[in-house]
């Protein structure tokens, strides 16, 4: 660890060395090298003092508790609050809209599809969340009418690198399945640990 | 377009239970420019990666699946992406490989429609089920009569000749018997 303070510096007659630098402290003469320099000068920023800051690697950002180093926008996406991968999938032409970290998007049949994930999570045990959206059908009625129909969306598979959704038109206050269907848009995202 | 829509090329895969599965597999995925690479000239969005969709490639992207074994692949073509524009989707279900076009198959449509037509009747043979149980109340022998002729004419949906004589999933569809009509 560098010194610090100039008064612990060492006092010498000249500056010898290559790559240092000469000080004055009260009349004595003193050396210090770069590193010594930028310790004095860029002291560790904290809650309270600006300074310099180390980068956080990936395990850090992963464990999430260093309050000390920075994140970088490269590798912000390791942190447990990130979204792993996402989706916005036609439920009928299969056209994938935008995505982030696939690597496919599968339509089975009526009301299936399934994901593959570009980098895997760590194991199949990932927080998986999905969407979809279907105007023509009243979401909201299903809670009001029993016989009124809606539509819902969940997940049937999910493994490290791959996933499956499912939607299907329910009735009697969403008790009953009546058949699945295609929404206008299937939407799905994943937290965990990256592999 | 979303900045974020990645390139992909389309692949029909043709299944062991017959059917086919429409696969988009990425071989683009992009990002939103920086500032300094927007002025560099790199517009609104960059390549974020990049995959050759080769054979291998696209053969473990269909191992990754891990469809059950109805769903696993027996061949597949990459196909243009537009292939299942204007294509039945009603019948999804039903649809087959023909080729390097979707197809289809008119035996499945018609299971698919008979299922649909038994849908269609569960509310009238719901409410057939209350008035035949009033009519019963009151000893009402005509209604009950008439009320079980109805209900079989609703069994018998399923079976009417037009289901076999459709030759296209347009015909198929207009295939509603008049009960379910009324």
């Amino acid at each position: 660890m560098a010194a610090s303070m100039i008064s612990q510096l060492g006092a010498v007659a000249s500056v010898a060395g290559t790559n240092e630098l000469g000080l004055n402290e009260s009349g004595t003469s003193k050396k210090a090298n770069v590193d010594q320099l930028s310790t004095y000068f860029f002291a560790a920023a904290s809650d309270t003092v600006a300074g310099k800051i180390e980068i956080a690697d990936q395990s850090e950002q992963e464990s999430g508790s260093d309050n000390t180093k920075a994140v970088t926008s490269g590798r912000q996406h390791f942190h447990p609050s990130a979204a792993k991968f996402w989706i916005q999938a036609n439920g009928t032409s299969t056209v994938m809209q935008s995505s982030y970290n696939m690597t496919s998007w599968a339509h089975t049949g009526t009301g299936d599809a399934d994901g593959t994930i570009a980098t895997d999570f760590s194991d199949a045990n990932w927080c998986g969340i999905s969407s979809i959206q279907v105007p023509a059908l009243r979401m909201s009625a299903c809670t009001s009418a029993l016989n009124s129909q809606c539509a819902s969306v969940g997940f049937n598979s999910q493994a490290a690198g791959t996933f499956g959704v499912l939607c299907s038109r329910n009735t009697g206050n969403g008790t009953a399945v009546v058949d699945q269907i295609d929404p206008d848009w299937y939407f799905a995202v994943g937290y965990g640990d990256f592999a | 377009m979303s900045i974020r829509k990645p390139d992909v090329v389309t692949v029909l895969i043709h299944r062991v239970d017959g059917g086919v599965t429409l696969m988009r597999v990425v071989t683009t995925e992009y990002r939103p420019t920086t500032l300094a690479e927007k002025e560099a000239g790199h517009g609104e969005r960059i390549a974020n990666w990049t995959i050759e969709p080769t054979e291998e490639y696209i053969n473990s992207i269909i191992k990754k699946h891990d469809w059950p074994p109805e769903l696993q692949a027996v061949s597949w073509d990459i196909v243009p992406d537009d292939v299942n524009e204007g294509v039945d989707h009603h019948f999804r279900n039903a649809w087959k490989k023909d080729g390097k076009k979707i197809g289809i198959d008119m035996v499945k449509a018609r299971d698919i429609h008979r299922e649909n037509l038994r849908r269609m009747r569960y509310g009238p043979m719901e409410k057939l089920d209350v008035d035949y149980q009033r009519a019963d109340e009151v000893g009402d022998i005509e209604t009950k009569i008439k009320i079980a002729k109805l209900k079989q004419e609703l069994r018998d949906v399923t079976k009417h000749p037009d289901i076999e004589n459709a030759q296209t999933p347009e015909e198929l569809k207009k295939v509603i018997p008049d009960i379910l009509k009324r």
